[in-house]
């Protein structure tokens, strides 16, 4: 484990194959040994499979490699999003419940997953720069455009 | 190999589960919860206070605008303020948990019929102290303690202001 490489770029296809080959390694019908054994190989499955949907996630990967980095974003970093973010927050969860059809609301989930990817590829080159407070300030962003998105989509299937 | 090793040092980074993380996974829902929570929670967040907007835009108006970053809320409380700085309306507009929306509405409720100065006199402390707050959800009333300071400071720099250009 010396020199690990942290990156939150990475390929989606690539983890889900390191995924599969992992899983296949810990599966107990493929090891006959005791049952002490069987029960490690369980529990390292229920691990990387935890693994993986940290790392499948955009917003939990980076939250993730925040926490390594020593910088995970408290309760008390009010002061990370600026004002002018906030109310552009506001205004649009304020939108999202005055709309109620799926013709009001689609063009809003749209909007809301551009801006979500051009701030994962914003963070992409946060972490890579090793700009931790940049990148701090970019998965709250994305956080709350994550939860934008969850609402939109509540809505819609509500209709 | 950058993501197989990733993947178990992962596995093992997150054996401990992050509360962070966890939360970005899956957001509880307050129906779920519900019975963990004091009634008075319940209640706020069942019957919430002065829930709406005045005009932010109105020179009597304050409007408090804070967010928490760590779990994706936002939260609006708004103040109207007669000539003698005391606060005769407030409403308030919480996107967030249950907690959240229960602490803006205990807040504009004891804001109503205070002096402007008195109302900085509230803590945290004593919206959680109300509501029962679990540890957990005690940033959610330091939230409503920030977003009643902040409505305060925009009518006065509102009122400052006016008062520089009629000085003028």
């Amino acid at each position: 484990m010396h020199h690990l490489q942290q990156s939150f770029a990475i390929s989606p296809t690539d983890l889900k194959d390191r995924y599969k080959s992992l899983m296949m390694e810990l599966h107990p019908d493929r090891h006959s040994g005791n049952n002490s054994d069987k029960d490690s190989k369980a529990a390292g499955a229920t691990q990387v499979t935890h693994a993986y949907d940290v790392l499948a996630n955009p917003l939990s990967r980076a939250l993730h490699l925040l926490e390594l980095n020593g910088s995970s974003i408290d309760e008390g970093d009010a002061s990370i999003i600026p004002p002018s973010i906030l109310m552009e927050v506001m205004e649009l969860r304020e939108q999202i419940e005055q709309n109620t059809t799926d013709e009001e609301l689609r063009p809003l989930l749209h909007e809301c997953r551009t801006k979500q990817s051009e701030l994962c590829h914003e963070l992409t080159r946060a972490f890579q720069e090793g700009d931790v407070t940049e990148a701090k300030y970019l998965t709250s962003c994305l956080q709350y455009w994550s939860r934008i998105e969850e609402r939109i989509l509540d809505k819609i299937t509500e209709v | 190999m950058l993501a197989l090793t990733t993947l178990r040092h992962t596995a093992r980074s997150v054996a401990i589960r992050s509360p962070a993380v966890s939360r970005a996974l899956s957001a509880p829902r307050m129906a779920e919860q519900r019975r963990n929570y004091h009634e008075n929670i319940v209640e706020h967040y069942e019957n919430p206070r002065n829930v709406g907007s005045l005009d932010k835009n109105d020179d009597n108006v304050g409007t408090g605008l804070v967010g928490a970053p760590a779990c994706g809320d936002v939260m609006k409380l708004q103040i109207k303020v007669d000539e003698n700085g005391n606060i005769q309306e407030s409403k308030f507009k919480t996107f967030g948990c249950g907690s959240a929306i229960a602490s803006s509405s205990v807040a504009t409720e004891w804001v109503k019929g205070k002096h402007v100065d008195e109302v900085l006199a509230i803590k945290n402390t004593d919206i959680a102290a109300h509501l029962k707050l679990p540890p957990v959800k005690l940033h959610c009333s330091m939230l409503a303690e920030d977003a009643i300071r902040a409505a305060v400071n925009d009518w006065k720099e509102k009122k400052e202001k006016k008062e520089a250009t009629a000085a003028a």
